[in-house]
């Protein structure tokens, strides 16, 4: 049996272990969405505009974003289907 | 003296460097001697300067719209015989979703994206007006995706897309304003695309719509130099 003390202690020592850390729920989540912050250039291009703001885009954030392939390969027709060189 | 010659250079080199970084990707294009015929190859390189502007007009001006890389070239369209030579150009539209247009059957979906797209897209292809009268240039091809709005969510992409086909004569008429867009889409071919799954010929009807000449992207800010039309 612990004493009150002791409790005390390790209570505070767990409390210090996760305050500040994501639970693996919050990870799970985060996982799913790995969309955001995908790169340092998304960070900047999302840091740089803030809510309230009049956000600013240049056709390098449009090319970035798409090079970044946020959203995965899609299901297409490929051009040899449809055109020949 | 010398600290303002410094100066200019460092002025110069960024002007250049400001000159290459607001250049288009040059993969874009199929370079001529990627052809697979003699025909191409030629027509290839006589319009490259126009190809090239094609290009830079829609990555600059219409920023939502994407060019694949090789998408733009004189291809021979396969379902024609002989070596017919179409200047090509395949797009992928990025688009907000939309409980309307996720609402539409995949033929309304489809004459939606031919009304907004193909007659603006066709206008860019021949702004170089010698094509529209060069025999060796058989057509325009106009090829649209976009991303299929039933599709599961958390599920891959599938984009669903139209090939438009149209006869120099076709193409001619509709830029010097003698056929509208309901014309062309009646006297063109189009086919049509879910995923990777051919639908096979389509009967659209279109109509005019403003939205690529009016439309305005919000807080897009074009490089400097580039001036949109």
């Amino acid at each position: 049996m612990l004493s009150f003390p002791r409790r005390l202690l390790l209570a505070g020592a767990a409390l210090v272990l996760t305050a500040g850390c994501a639970t693996s729920e919050e990870w799970a989540i985060w996982r799913q969405n790995s969309a955001h912050f995908a790169s340092l250039d998304h960070f900047k291009f999302s840091n740089r505009n803030r809510e309230g703001q009049s956000a600013q885009v240049s056709r390098a954030d449009v090319q970035k974003a798409r090079e970044q392939n946020w959203w995965g390969r899609a299901i297409t027709v490929a051009q040899e289907e449809i055109l020949e060189r | 003296m010398r600290g303002r010659l410094l100066l200019a250079a460092l002025a110069a080199s960024l002007v250049a460097a400001g000159g290459v970084l607001a250049a288009p990707p040059e993969d874009r294009l199929v370079s001529p001697d990627q052809h697979s015929s003699e025909k191409a190859r030629s027509l290839a390189a006589k319009y490259l300067n126009a190809l090239r502007e094609l290009n830079a007009g829609i990555y600059h001006c219409v920023p939502w719209v994407e060019i694949g890389r090789e998408s733009i070239g004189f291809f021979r369209p396969k379902h024609l015989p002989g070596d017919d030579r179409y200047l090509s150009l395949r797009i992928f539209v990025e688009q907000d979703p939309s409980p309307q247009f996720a609402a539409l059957r995949f033929e309304e979906r489809a004459a939606s994206m031919f009304s907004r797209y193909v007659g603006g897209m066709l206008r860019r292809m021949a702004a170089h007006a010698a094509m529209l009268t060069d025999p060796a240039v058989d057509g325009f091809t106009v090829i649209v995706g976009w991303l299929k709005p039933t599709a599961q969510a958390g599920a891959q992409p599938v984009h669903e897309t139209i090939a438009v086909f149209l006869p120099r004569p076709v193409a001619a008429d509709y830029v010097a304003g003698r056929a509208k867009i309901h014309d062309v889409a009646a006297r063109g071919q189009v086919f049509g695309y879910d995923g990777a799954t051919p639908l096979g010929q389509l009967r659209l009807q279109a109509w005019e719509d403003s939205f690529l000449s009016t439309y305005r992207m919000a807080n897009y800010q074009p490089d400097p130099g580039v001036t949109c039309r």
